[in-house]
């Protein structure tokens, strides 16, 4: 899959990895790349500049830790990175459901 | 070739072009855990060093796509490569000075002497284009240098731009227009000078002979009173020199960099 195809999705796919707790850049590329089964194909340098932009907007947090002789940082969700990923994870659902309908041909529900 | 620690070139390349980011440390070594990470992933599955860090740089993309992803979440703040417009930028130091010289000739000189409006005007253009070439020289090349000149550059572009209009339609009032423009050049030189970022004589050239143009001016006195013997002597005649110099020795530097955009790969978002 393209990366094109992630814009405006990355965020969410990042917070989603990070809620499963503390994790190092490489370890929350790893998880994105097993979690989709390596359906995307971005360069991994280009996601450490979306984890700080995060970072910046307060939904992650991080810290340095030290081991095999270099120093490594070490992310985590926020209460604001929480709320943020429920929201957008809220968008996604009815996105999906909503583009699935389409595609699929299935009927809009009655409203009640 | 053997021996060569691939990483660390890549890591210098990535420091260059993020240099200017308060971070860059940070940054740096975070990327380097991640290369060193997956170099060792692919050693321990019997990769030879030199190919595992192969493997490793070519999964992560080139420094400029790294570079580029941070300038974008940055809206272009602290990233500094030459690409095919800043390289393009180096055409017009000295395409200014080639405008400014005869545009001063023209203007204080040739109408002057002959009363010709048509030759004024003529001197005027060129004096409009001379400066609009100054301002989109220093723009780019501040780009270039990803914005090192810091707020005096961004003085020293407004005081530039401010020079244009009267340039072109007051051309006559020369020390209006004049000194503004040289003020912005001094300033944009002295931020030069002062991040390292160009060939320090080149700066010097520039911002003095500019100086030494303007200088020449006020020296003389108002132009009917013959105001204008230093401007087409020996002082005038060096700082035309020194600034045509200096221009040109700047437009060669942006000119002469192999621009790093060609080619290169998307930044998620």
């Amino acid at each position: 899959m393209r990366a094109e195809t992630l814009k405006g999705h990355l965020d969410l796919m990042l917070l989603a990895v990070v809620s499963d707790g503390a994790l190092h850049g490489y370890a929350i590329i790893e998880r994105l790349r097993e979690r989709s089964a390596d359906a995307f194909d971005l360069p991994e340098g280009t996601v450490y500049p979306a984890l700080h932009r995060l970072q910046r907007a307060g939904y992650l947090d991080s810290s340095w830790t030290s081991g095999s002789g270099r120093r490594r940082r070490v992310y985590e969700l926020t209460a604001e990175g929480g709320r943020a990923l429920e929201r957008q994870r809220a968008e996604w659902e009815a996105f999906a459901a909503s583009v699935g309908r389409v595609v699929e041909g299935r009927p809009w529900p009655e409203p009640t | 070739v053997a021996g060569t620690d691939l990483i660390t070139v890549y890591l210098t390349e990535l420091r260059r072009d993020l240099r200017r980011r308060r971070d860059v440390d940070d940054v740096v070594a975070e990327v380097e855990d991640h290369l060193r990470e997956v170099a060792t992933w692919h050693v321990e599955r019997g990769m030879e060093p030199v190919t595992a860090q192969r493997h490793a740089l070519g999964q992560f993309g080139t420094s400029t796509i790294v570079a580029r992803a941070f300038a974008r979440q940055d809206h272009g703040r602290g990233i500094a490569m030459p690409t095919t417009s800043t390289r393009r930028g180096g055409l017009l130091w000295p395409l200014t000075a080639l405008l400014l010289a005869p545009g001063f000739v023209l203007v204080l000189h040739e109408s002057w002497r002959t009363w010709d409006v048509g030759v004024f005007w003529r001197g005027a253009v060129l004096v409009g284009a001379g400066l609009t070439a100054l301002l989109g020289a220093m723009v780019l090349t501040r780009r270039r240098h990803g914005g090192s000149t810091g707020r005096r550059g961004t003085i020293a572009l407004v005081m530039v731009a401010l020079s244009v209009p009267p340039g072109l339609l007051l051309t006559w009032f020369t020390p209006i227009w004049m000194t503004l423009a040289t003020a912005g050049c001094v300033l944009f030189g002295l931020a030069l000078y002062e991040a390292g970022v160009l060939p320090r004589p080149a700066v010097t050239l520039f911002g003095a002979g500019a100086v030494i143009v303007t200088g020449s001016m006020w020296a003389g006195g108002p132009l009917e009173a013959g105001g204008d013997r230093f401007l087409w002597g020996p002082p005038g005649l060096l700082g035309g020199v020194a600034f045509t110099l200096g221009c040109a020795w700047l437009g060669y530097t942006l000119w002469s960099e192999q621009p790093r955009d060609v080619g290169a790969g998307l930044a998620v978002s």
